[in-house]
């Protein structure tokens, strides 16, 4: 390749990546060199520039810097969060019209999803830890791997080459005894990088609620609520002579909770759950002249324990469950860059997954393989994507899956036409696998695809104005999809395939951000609408067809507004969930109602050389509303957290 | 003067007339939402959906989530069982641990009684007190007085408390295990609240009735036996009704029900309102059987897997509940009393119990 069409070629690879990357985020995309951009990017990653990514800006990261994973995808998406209570208490997401488990979240391109349920717990996840967070909406399951109906959260660390020494101490104090502490470094030159991130979040949780259940609606303090989640995640950047980099990480975490009484209940709780990972990861790359190769290996080991008791002076637990699992996952590519336009992956992915759970009778191991390829053609203002992928499992089988979309620039300035189809799948769980008695490893996997078309406008109004707006819609289908139902008998539960789901979405989303003077603001917002309903039922006694998925939203959006003069900063983030119906017949007697959100913070921000300090006011549930996002759950009403940042940062 | 007097006469006549439909409408007896059946409708756990259904036999009338409809809040959680207490209705809403007391003509709430571990059922023994089972390990009954919405009384049976029947001055527990293992019921002398008696009857007795006798016939699940790591059930002992007499207070009469494998089987218990013939539920369907018979019945009257049914008093149909899953509305079959299907009503979610006019 000559030396100008592959710069021209990378520029383009590079601003492609930039556009889908960084449409929500104009403050927070790194620095990096083009060869690495190329050589960084995972296969999810790298092919993705049809479908639509959510990020969170910069400001809000910082605003929000005590929270959880789920508290700040709530801020940026139009994806719901249903949860349980305030913070530390179980979190998921639901994307586009899909449920829980019908999302991943992975970790440097491994998932994290739990191996026995499928879902991933939100609030076990600090939103500090990581550098780079972006929501890809209905991501491809030839790419992404199984579970990604909804779409896939890509939470990345990256070294910073630029940074010599980095040290930032973040504090925060809150209603209700919440403490947040947490220390971010990181150390190193143009050749090595390390970086450390530890935290603490305690709290008592120990808010007040208007009981509705109960005569007279008394006002409750709720009991038995207690966080504490401590973690250590430490990454480690080589780059070694001959375009090679190796690197590594590790993540401990400790989570301890304490799990309430629902509403209406005359006697407190006495249940706690403990949650306990260690991560470990390993990436070695090499970059040729026109092709890299990548290998990447993961541990984790995850152990969950929920124990309850009938009073608290009982020294002998009522329940006392506990699951264990391990994954090994490996993940080999070679990725070519041919002549100019083209350049094609080849990748093999394999697992190993291991649970020990009393309730699963034996320890259960499966083993996966998956070989993947995917190639990108790139022409002057147009970028085509196709993938395919073939997985083997010890106990299900998965059909052929293939994707495809491409993004076309138009003959408007700074506007481009979208378009995908993706094939999808879900392997059913191991509890609906093994689970005893009830599993049923016969179970065939959610299928399913998804089809969307978007437009996305970039103006950029003059060197200090930029505004991004993108419309799209989309259709997806979900088979065979897995539902526990009690037996003919009603003697246990099992696990059924049960259903077929039809969802139609429109999404649409803007951001804007400016400069004047002294003065910058960034103004987004984010609407979504899904109508998903169940299409077909495989049990004539089943009055779920025609209905409503329970807990989803057909209406959810998010609105921010950060500003900035001189010093001081003010922000406002607004959220809209529409009503949910919590039972499989859509009853309306049990449909939950509507609810919005409102958080602000303000704060002022002082530098001096290379010695950054912020002190901030943030107010979360501005007015107080009194909701319930999961039935009989209570959630906090206004909370007031006030925190403070000090940053030592030498480049 | 005179205008006055037709007027009085009129008003007097009115009233008079207003009297005597009322009478004639709904009887003394039946007032209210007393004249109807209340069907307990459980709800999935822990998502304080259980509820109350109102159906009057006469008219074919349904009203779900009655409590809430007139009370102006949601019932709570795991809604279990109902108890007509004179003019006051007892609903024990188990996962909410509590007792909820309501009048009977106009359901409207009339108390609670909060605070309670685990409970279960309860039985009404006149004068606005009653007996509440508790404890899903070592078990307990509440005396409790339902005027003042007091526990007045503890005492202690074996563990798992369920189904209780009062019999003469006798009331009668089940003590079906719980999360454990038991095989007795007890005794209790509803005047000193005390028990009397403990009796071996079989496996897991999860439920009681009296017969025309006043004899007391124990339903026994059976013992479900799980291997050491509690995943696979490998045994299950018999399932039984065992019939205990008033007059020696001793079991005098066993008749094997059901088969092995039919786990968790056979589930409820019901005496028709003559006492003279019993209904259960097994896997295989709904089973009638006269008091003195000495076997199984070879079929069931209906061939069909119910939560809980009972005869109806003033029509003989049978009643019985079908639950589609917890997380829809769920179903209530009315049968001739020979089985043949009548009518088919929805009610709330997972119902569990009915409690028939009385």
């Amino acid at each position: 390749m000559k030396k100008s069409a592959k710069s021209t070629y990378l520029f383009f690879l590079l601003q492609s990546a930039l556009l889908t990357a960084g449409v929500n985020q104009p403050d927070s995309i790194p620095s990096y060199n083009i060869s690495e951009v190329v050589f960084e990017y995972s296969r999810s990653s790298f092919y993705h520039e049809e479908k639509r990514i959510s990020s969170p800006d910069s400001i809000t990261r910082k605003a929000f810097f005590s929270s959880s994973l789920g508290e700040l995808i709530g801020l940026f998406t139009p994806g719901y969060i249903n949860t349980t209570g305030s913070s530390g208490a179980s979190s998921s997401l639901f994307l586009r019209g899909t449920n829980s488990y019908q999302a991943t979240v992975s970790w440097n391109g491994f998932t994290l999803n739990s191996l026995t349920l499928g879902t991933m717990d939100l609030s076990l996840i600090p939103a500090a830890a990581v550098q780079h967070i972006s929501v890809v909406h209905g991501a491809s399951g030839s790419l992404a791997g199984s579970g990604n109906f909804g779409g896939s959260v890509l939470l990345d660390n990256r070294a910073d080459w630029n940074s010599r020494l980095r040290i930032g101490v973040n504090s925060e104090l809150g209603t209700f005894a919440n403490r947040y502490n947490s220390l971010s470094s990181s150390i190193g030159n143009h050749t090595l990088q390390y970086q450390l991130h530890l935290f603490s979040h305690q709290a008592a949780n120990n808010f007040s609620f208007t009981d509705i259940y109960k005569q007279d609606e008394p006002e409750e303090e709720i009991v038995n609520n207690a966080l504490s989640n401590l973690g250590i995640m430490q990454n480690l950047y080589i780059r070694l002579p001959g375009s090679q980099k190796i690197e590594a990480g590790i993540w401990y975490q400790v989570k301890d909770k304490e799990i309430p009484a629902i509403m209406g209940s005359y006697l407190p709780s006495n249940a706690t759950q403990s949650d306990s990972s260690l991560r470990v990861y390993a990436r070695w790359s090499k970059l040729w002249k026109s092709s890299s190769l990548t290998f990447k290996s993961a541990f984790f080991d995850e152990h969950m324990r929920y124990r309850d008791k009938i009073t608290p002076a009982d020294s002998h637990f009522s329940v006392d469950s506990e699951i264990k699992s391990t994954r090994w996952l490996n993940d080999i590519n070679y990725r070519i860059y041919l002549p100019e336009i083209l350049s094609v992956d080849g990748g093999l992915v394999f697992s190993a997954l291991s649970a020990d759970a009393a309730s699963y009778g034996k320890k259960t191991d499966e083993y996966q393989l998956a070989a993947i390829t995917a190639a990108k053609l790139t022409l002057p203002g147009f970028v085509l994507n196709a993938s395919l992928r073939k997985e083997f499992h010890s106990h299900t089988r998965i059909p052929l899956l293939f994707s495809v979309g491409a993004r076309k620039d138009l003959p408007f300035r700074g506007m481009a036409l979208k378009a995908s189809y993706s094939d999808q799948f879900r392997v059913p769980s191991f509890n609906d696998k093994y689970w005893q008695p009830g599993g049923n490893p016969d179970l065939l996997p959610e299928s399913g695809h998804t089809a969307e078309i978007g437009v996305v406008q970039n103006i950029l109004a003059d060197r200090l104005m930029k505004l991004v707006i993108e419309i799209g819609a989309y259709h997806s289908s979900v088979n065979n999809l897995i539902q526990w139902v009690p037996s003919e008998t009603n003697v246990w539960w099992i696990p059924e395939n049960r259903k077929e789901v039809a969802i139609r979405g429109l999404e649409t989303s803007f951001s804007a951000n400016g400069r004047t003077g002294r003065s910058h603001f960034t103004l987004g917002g984010c609407y979504n609408f899904a109508s998903s309903l169940i299409s077909r039922t495989y049990n004539e006694n089943d009055p779920a067809e025609g209905k409503r998925l329970v807990y989803v939203p057909a209406h959810s959006g998010s609105a921010y507004l950060n500003t900035w003069h001189k010093n001081l900063f003010f922000g406002i983030t607004g959220r809209f969930n529409g009503s949910r119906y919590t039972t499989a017949d859509n009853n309306p007697l049990y449909k939950m109602p509507y609810f919005m959100i409102f958080n602000s913070y303000a704060g002022y921000n002082i530098r001096t050389g290379e010695l950054q300090g912020r002190l901030q006011l943030r107010i979360m549930n501005l007015f107080n509303a009194q909701y319930q996002v999961t039935r009989s759950y209570p959630m906090p009403g206004r909370t007031f957290h006030l925190g403070f940042s000090v940053e030592f940062d030498k480049r | 003067m005179k205008k006055f007097i037709i007027s009085a006469a009129a008003i007097f006549t009115g009233i008079l007339l207003l009297i005597s439909c009322e009478k004639e409408e709904t009887g003394p007896e039946r007032k209210g939402y007393a004249g109807g059946m209340v069907i307990t409708n459980e709800g999935a756990f822990n998502s304080s959906n259980g509820s109350v259904s109102w159906f009057s036999p006469d008219s074919a009338v349904m009203i779900n989530n009655l409590f809430e409809m007139v009370n102006g809040r949601p019932l709570g959680d795991v809604v279990q069982s109902f108890t007509r207490a004179g003019d006051l209705g007892v609903i024990v809403v188990n996962n909410s641990n509590k007792l909820e007391i309501v009048d009977m003509e106009t359901f409207e709430s009339a108390g609670t009684i909060g605070g309670l571990s685990y409970p279960r059922y309860f039985a009404y023994s006149g004068n606005g007190t009653g007996f509440l089972s508790n404890g899903s390990l070592e078990g307990v009954v509440y005396k409790t007085d339902l005027r003042t919405a007091m526990i007045t009384d503890t005492i202690a049976v074996g563990k798992g408390p369920e189904h209780l029947v009062i019999s003469g001055n006798h009331l009668y527990v089940a003590n079906s295990g719980g999360w454990d293992y038991d095989n007795t019921i007890s005794v209790i002398d509803i005047t000193t609240g005390k028990v009397i008696s403990t009796v071996d009857v079989g496996d897991m007795p999860v439920s009681v009735v009296a017969d025309r006798n006043n004899d007391i016939w124990v339903l026994c699940r059976g013992r479900v036996v799980y291997n050491e790591t509690w995943t696979e059930i490998v045994d299950e002992t018999e399932s039984k009704l065992v019939r205990v007499s008033a007059s020696t207070g001793m079991a005098d009469r066993e008749i094997v029900i059901g088969q092995k494998g039919d786990y968790f089987n056979p589930s409820w218990l019901a005496a028709s309102p003559s006492g003279d013939r019993l209904f259960f539920g097994e896997s295989g369907g709904l089973f009638m059987m006269d008091i003195d018979a000495t076997v199984q019945p070879e079929n069931p009257l209906i061939g069909k897997h119910f939560s809980a049914a009972g005869e109806e008093p003033f029509t003989g149909n049978i009643h019985a509940l079908e639950i589609t899953g917890y997380s829809s509305s769920g179903k209530l079959h009315v049968y001739t009393a020979g089985g043949v299907l009548l009518s088919t009503h929805v009610t709330g979610i997972a119902p569990n119990s009915l409690s028939f006019p009385e």
